[in-house]
């Protein structure tokens, strides 16, 4: 039996517990993408594989490792799971992700009873997939690397030299993706540790009841938080650039959303069918994103917990692009990245006051590959680049954040790009003009240029280039992604997600999204406007033109006169 | 012989400590004198007025200030420019892109110290390796140093990239400034740290180059009264990465002082360490608002690279200190959802837990100790303020009623959930650094520390809790033991094979001959300095490294720094790997050593032991109510007293809790030295 404080003492021990787990990868990691950028998701779950505790990492997997722990129990059995175990899973149709960021697992047990897992996901680096970095174009699942069905990776505490093998010889990149990999055990069986001297110190049952108890609490603060929201039916869509193979089809993500006093259902029917590139995602992965916007709308304030979804729940059809059914191909994951916004596009017609407009709207990655000619060693690195964030009812949208799918994540510094790749950044920073225009404006999206200095692969995983940041309550759009190849050349491309290669001296640039306005730009306050123009996120044209605010380029100074004439000729 | 006494001088939010170490009788005296936050400097001469030392009379004297943190705190620093490479004006306000709220949609990041207006492009690049890709565009700068004048500039910070790598272009940027804009502090970012990632090492130049001029002023004017009063002795200022810095390397530096505020307490911690013969200590300050936690390592205190203030960055060497949100004033609340919440909301000082009487309704921790006989309303706290428990309890039984307990069940429960809290903070920075709990002591101090101290100690299987005299005070008694240090570092990525004692000459060389003038400038001769290196080591491949001694007189340094990192690496994270290691950062620790003070004997007792005053009912459970501890009073108690729990021992500002199992005994020097039971009650 857990009275109500000793479940807030276990529920902070848990925490405690997960934290040191995220350190503890961190700190062992081998690439950049996990210490550096904190790509990762962990978590501590109970008996049915619901997490009870976790660490921030991306919250685009939010209970992504809760679907990967009950697909792995179902395939093999609970009672086929040892103390000691620990299971590797990148089967995207359990793992609920694509086949580098396998799911690493480890049941609790306290003597001989199994009382919950431990869960560790992070991006590696390569698995087989058909391409070295990133499968962009795969027609079936077979490309796209090797899968472990929950395999063993340690059985009853003992290394299985046998997987280890495998990886080693079909990995291109054997080392750092096998150390990931054992950070990863490391941080499982940290966890393990950790939730057994718990058990150990307050009894297994009261642990087990207190694991019950957070998950209930978890389920009223959201049911409290459900009651106070709008009620209705909302309908939006979006698009993806494309599936990756036909570059000319949009892919439509079509949701209705409907919120009851009991409940909020987040249903993708009519979404497009018949996709055939790797951007139809598995049910799992749609579960979690539509978990992180809800986690958002209804308890942001408290850490994730199994119970906050229970009035949750997502509709699907089986082979649409939001939920993919074997063996089509699903590698880019994309579709999950900018599909929170869609349903916060339906929500804004509900709540407009509550919900920001679209942000920048897409991750923006770049990665970038080949060989060192330094070192003569393969190098791979990566980075997210930031968005303008939305604005909203009350405020201006952040300049340069991080999207809202992957909040944990910092950006890769200039100084270790440079250090460890042949790249040169030639420069970084905000891209004036890019926030769209609004009594609360949009923040700012950033670019960052990348010339590579030796024959390389230049990845950018972009796939909202082709719509723009939607505004709200008569703000403007906000400016879209774009990828520019060697601008300013012959050569000169401007393109969303592709897999380049590139000769040396090739520039790539990376330009993120600004994020939608709020309300009539004209309704600004023409100081706020000034000083926009003084810190150069909007250019003094532009405010002339789209907020009527007349500036003196060199002192910054509103002409209230002129202003006045211009907003009211408009 | 004349008379030469130390003063040490810290300065808090309420209260400005006062230690003094007596020449006659090398006796410790204490006093407090309230702060003045309007007149800085008034504050300090006030203290100075209240010891007995004449000021001519002084040697040495150190000093502690929150002046920095409270500019940053209240946004009143300097008007500061970044001057950044080309292309990358934005490095500083952009950072890292991330934020520490997961699920804000609508996040808004905290205030910035500057903004965009203030940022500043200069057309130069050097590379990672420190090759010149593009020389300084002196026209270009010029021109940028004269709109920083004309825009009238307090400080500007220069942050280049890569000039860790190679500094020459910040340097050169500093003569530009020195002509065109003569009256502007600069900082440059390279001579506070040697690494890479940009974005940090542009925050640690700006925040060094806001709070500046404000340090400045103050260290001047105290100077100036100081001297005018007769002073001459040594002048030192306490730092974040532990130890002191004279005052003028805080007119240089004053980035070190902004995280200071705790680092007296680490000090004494590691001298009293040495006295007590415990090398190894975490320690806990628990105050109104906050606990700090902290360890000592080998005598040492344990520094990180990783501080931070309001997520701004601060890459120097920092004493590694896990603050958390636990606090005599921590106020207990319900979620919406009914789950018992405690802090990091606090009372505070004014109007302070309710049983202060004051005003305040919110049950607090402190009401919560008090309730449960923790506390008693016979001691007055600080000899001032005399608890009411009936207050205490009414502001209980409101939130008591909410969770269906009585109000002595729930004061029970907020001080297991602060158990539970501090234990994360000791787990967090024992974890990190790969140590266990178990082969530490618990060195408590601060108001708070002594009610939790045997339960949080019993929680994680130390064995040991000791709590050391004038804890009250701690912070100031540690500012006495400072000694003057300096850290240098140069980033060098290589194998660890490479680490020949050629290399080490020819990395080593420049550094120590730098650290030896700067030591020999201050007034420490040879006899005085000591020099320690260290080198960052991690597995090739791998980012976070692991700091290793490097051992003095060793044949072969390569395989014995692998040794220990090996070793180090298995301890903190269960697996070694095969991989090459290679080494990153060289580290010089130079310390300019300063007599300490001895700290005086208590007497031990003629006979018999020390009695209890009384005892109290402690309600430790439903099943337990009504527990009788003993009562003692610290002040009675002599060397070689030994108490057996349960028992509550207060003293003028502080009180200790000890448990049916446990078992104190009083030190030489007063210290109380508790065996933990293994069936105390948390």
């Amino acid at each position: 039996m857990s009275d109500s404080i000793t479940t807030e003492i276990i529920r902070h021990g848990l925490l405690a517990s997960a934290e040191e787990m995220a350190r503890n990868l961190c700190r062992t990691a081998y690439n950049t993408v996990v210490y550096e950028i904190h790509d990762y998701g962990i978590g501590i779950h109970d008996a049915n594989g619901d997490v009870v505790a976790d660490a921030p990492g991306i919250a685009v997997f939010t209970r992504g490792n809760d679907h990967g722990i009950k697909e792995g129990m179902s395939f093999l059995g609970t009672e086929n799971m040892r103390p000691g175990d620990v299971f590797l899973l990148n089967f995207p149709y359990w793992s609920s992700a694509h086949t580098l960021d396998p799911l690493v697992f480890a049941p609790i047990h306290v003597d001989d009873e199994l009382i919950g897992f431990t869960s560790c996901r992070i991006h590696v680096l390569d698995l087989k997939q058909k391409d070295p970095g990133y499968v962009l174009d795969s027609t079936d699942m077979y490309q796209e690397g090797l899968f472990f069905p929950a395999s063993k990776l340690y059985r009853e505490g003992e290394l299985n030299e046998d997987i280890f093998n495998i990886i080693r010889f079909n990995s291109r990149l054997p080392e750092r993706t096998i150390g990931d990999i054992q950070a990863q055990v490391s941080a499982c069986v940290t966890g393990v540790r950790r939730t057994q001297e718990i058990a150990a110190k307050y009894g297994t049952q009261t642990l087990v009841d207190a694991m019950r108890a957070i998950n209930d609490h978890g389920e009223r603060l959201a049911r409290l938080a459900l009651a106070k929201m709008p009620k209705g039916t909302w309908t939006a869509h979006d698009f993806v650039d494309s599936d990756g193979v036909d570059l000319d089809r949009m892919i439509k993500m079509n949701v209705t959303v409907t919120i009851t006093d009991d409940e909020m259902v987040i249903d993708w029917t009519g979404s497009d069918r018949d996709v055939v590139g790797p951007i139809n995602i598995p049910v799992g992965q749609t579960a979690a994103f539509c978990s992180l916007i809800f986690k958002a709308l209804t308890t942001p304030d408290t850490s994730v917990v199994a119970g906050n979804f229970r009035p949750l729940r997502v509709i699907t059809e089986p082979g649409s692009v939001m939920h993919a059914v074997p063996p089509m191909p699903t590698f880019t994951l994309w579709t999950a990245l900018i599909g929170g916004e869609v349903v916060l596009k339906a929500l804004a017609q509900g709540m407009p006051d509550i919900v920001p407009a679209c942000s920048g709207g897409d991750v923006c990655s770049m990665m970038g590959l080949g060989v060192n000619p330094r070192n003569g060693e393969s190098w791979l690195e990566a980075t997210n680049e930031a968005v303008g964030f939305g604005g909203h009812a009350g405020g201006d949208g952040a300049d340069g954040i991080m999207h809202l799918s992957e909040p944990g994540c910092r950006n890769n510094p200039v100084e270790v790009l440079e250090t460890k790749s042949p790249m040169f950044i030639e420069s970084y920073g905000y891209r004036p003009d890019s926030g769209g225009a609004g009594r609360h404006r949009g923040g700012v999206g950033v670019g960052r240029a990348y010339r590579f200095t030796a024959p390389s692969t230049g990845i950018c995983l972009v796939y909202k280039t082709k719509t723009k940041p939607w505004p709200i309550a008569g703000g403007r759009e906000g400016d879209n992604n774009h990828v520019i190849l060697n601008p300013g050349t012959e050569r000169e491309v401007v393109q969303g997600g592709s897999y380049n290669h590139l000769e040396a001296g090739d520039v790539l640039v990376n330009n993120t999204g600004g994020g939608g306005g709020y309300g009539n730009p004209f309704d600004r306050e023409p100081e706020l406007v000034a000083r926009d123009v003084r810190n150069g996120f909007v250019s003094a044209a532009v405010a002339e033109r789209d907020y009527g605010v007349v500036i003196d380029p060199v002192t910054f100074a509103v002409d209230p006169t002129a202003t006045e004439q211009r907003r009211a000729a408009a | 012989m004349s008379r030469s006494s130390r003063v040490a001088i810290d300065v808090g939010g309420t209260f400005t400590d006062v230690v003094e170490l007596l020449p006659d009788s090398g006796e410790l005296r204490f006093d407090k004198v309230p702060t003045t936050p309007s007149a800085p400097t008034a504050g300090v001469m006030d203290a100075f007025g209240v010891t007995q030392s004449d000021l001519s009379d002084v040697t040495m004297f150190t000093h502690g200030t929150t002046l920095g943190l409270n500019a940053l705190l209240t946004r009143t620093g300097a008007r500061t420019a970044v001057i950044g490479t080309q292309g990358f004006r934005d490095v500083y306000l952009l950072g890292r892109t991330d934020r520490r709220t997961m699920y804000d949609i609508t996040y808004r990041p905290p205030a910035a110290l500057l903004e965009r207006y203030d940022t500043f492009e200069v057309p130069e690049r050097s590379l990672f390796d420190g090759t010149v890709h593009r020389p300084l565009d002196e026209t270009a700068a010029r021109q940028v140093g004269t709109t920083v004048a004309e825009r009238g500039y307090d400080s500007v910070a220069v942050a280049f990239l890569h000039s860790y790598a190679n500094p020459a272009h910040e340097l050169q940027m500093r003569e530009i400034l020195a002509e065109v804009a003569p009256g502007v502090v600069v900082t440059l970012s390279h001579e506070l740290s040697r690494e890479y990632r940009e974005y940090e090492r542009t925050s640690t130049a700006v925040l060094d180059a806001y709070v500046k001029p404000i340090v400045r002023r103050y260290l001047e004017t105290l100077e100036g009264e100081l001297a005018a009063q007769g002073f001459g002795g040594r002048f030192l200022m306490t730092r974040s990465g532990g130890g002191a810095m004279t005052a003028s390397s805080a007119r240089e530096q004053p980035v070190s002082l902004i995280l200071s505020g705790p680092a007296g307490g680490v000090i004494g911690a590691a001298a009293f360490a040495e006295i007590i013969g415990e090398p190894n200590l975490i320690t806990i300050d628990m105050g109104g608002t906050s606990l700090d936690a902290s360890l000592i390592v080998d005598g040492a205190p344990v520094l990180h690279q990783g501080a931070e203030f309001e997520n701004l960055p601060i890459n120097t060497p920092s004493l590694y200190i896990h603050t958390i949100g636990a606090g005599g004033g921590s106020i207990a609340w319900l979620d919406g959802a009914g789950a018992l919440q405690v802090g990091p909301q606090s009372a505070g000082a004014d109007p302070g837990p309710a049983s202060y009487g004051r005003g305040g309704t919110k049950p607090t921790f402190t009401d919560a100790a008090l309730a449960i006989g923790y506390l008693g309303t016979g001691t007055p706290l600080g000899g001032r303020l005399t608890l009411d428990d009936k207050l205490a309890t009414a502001a209980l039984e409101p939130l008591g009623t909410e969770v269906g307990l009585s109000a002595m069940a729930l004061a029970r429960g907020i001080v297991r959930i602060s158990t539970t809290k501090i234990m994360g903070a000791v787990r967090a920075i024992t974890v990190e650094v790969g140590r266990d709990p178990k082969d530490f002591a618990l060195l408590s101090f601060g108001g708070g520390g002594g009610l939790v101290a045997v339960d949080v100690a019993m929680e994680l299987g130390i064995p040991t809790v000791i709590v050391p005299p004038g804890q009250g005070a701690f912070s100031a008694f540690g500012m006495l033991m400072a000694d003057v240090q300096h850290d240098f570092s140069r980033t060098a990525v290589a194998p660890l094979a490479e680490l020949t004692p050629a290399r080490l000459d020819q990395n080593y060389g420049p550094m120590i001959a730098e650290a030896r003038d700067v030591l020999a400038a201050e007034g420490f001769d040879t006899d005085a300095q000591v020099l320690t290196r260290s080198v960052d080591v991690r597995y090739s491949g791998q980012e976070h490294t692991v700091t290793v001694p490097i051992p003095d007189g060793v044949a072969d340094v390569a395989a014995a720094v692998e040794e220990q990192f090996t070793q180090l690496h298995e301890r903190q994270y269960g697996h070694t790997m095969d991989d090459p290691i290679e080494m990153t950062t060289m580290r010089l620790r130079a310390t300019g050593t300063v007599d300490k003070p001895t700290l005086p004997l208590l007497p031990p007792r003629d006979s018999g032991g020390a009695k209890p005053d009384g005892h109290r009912a402690v309600y430790l459970s439903d099943d337990e109510p009504d527990a009788q501890y003993a009562l003692y009073t610290r002040e009675s108690l002599l060397a070689g007293d030994e108490i057996a729990g349960p028992a509550v021992i207060s003293e003028h500002t502080a009180t200790t809790v000890i448990h049916a199992a446990d078992r104190l005994r009083v030190g030489r020097h007063g210290e109380m030295v508790i065996t933990v039971g293994s069936t105390g009650k948390a």
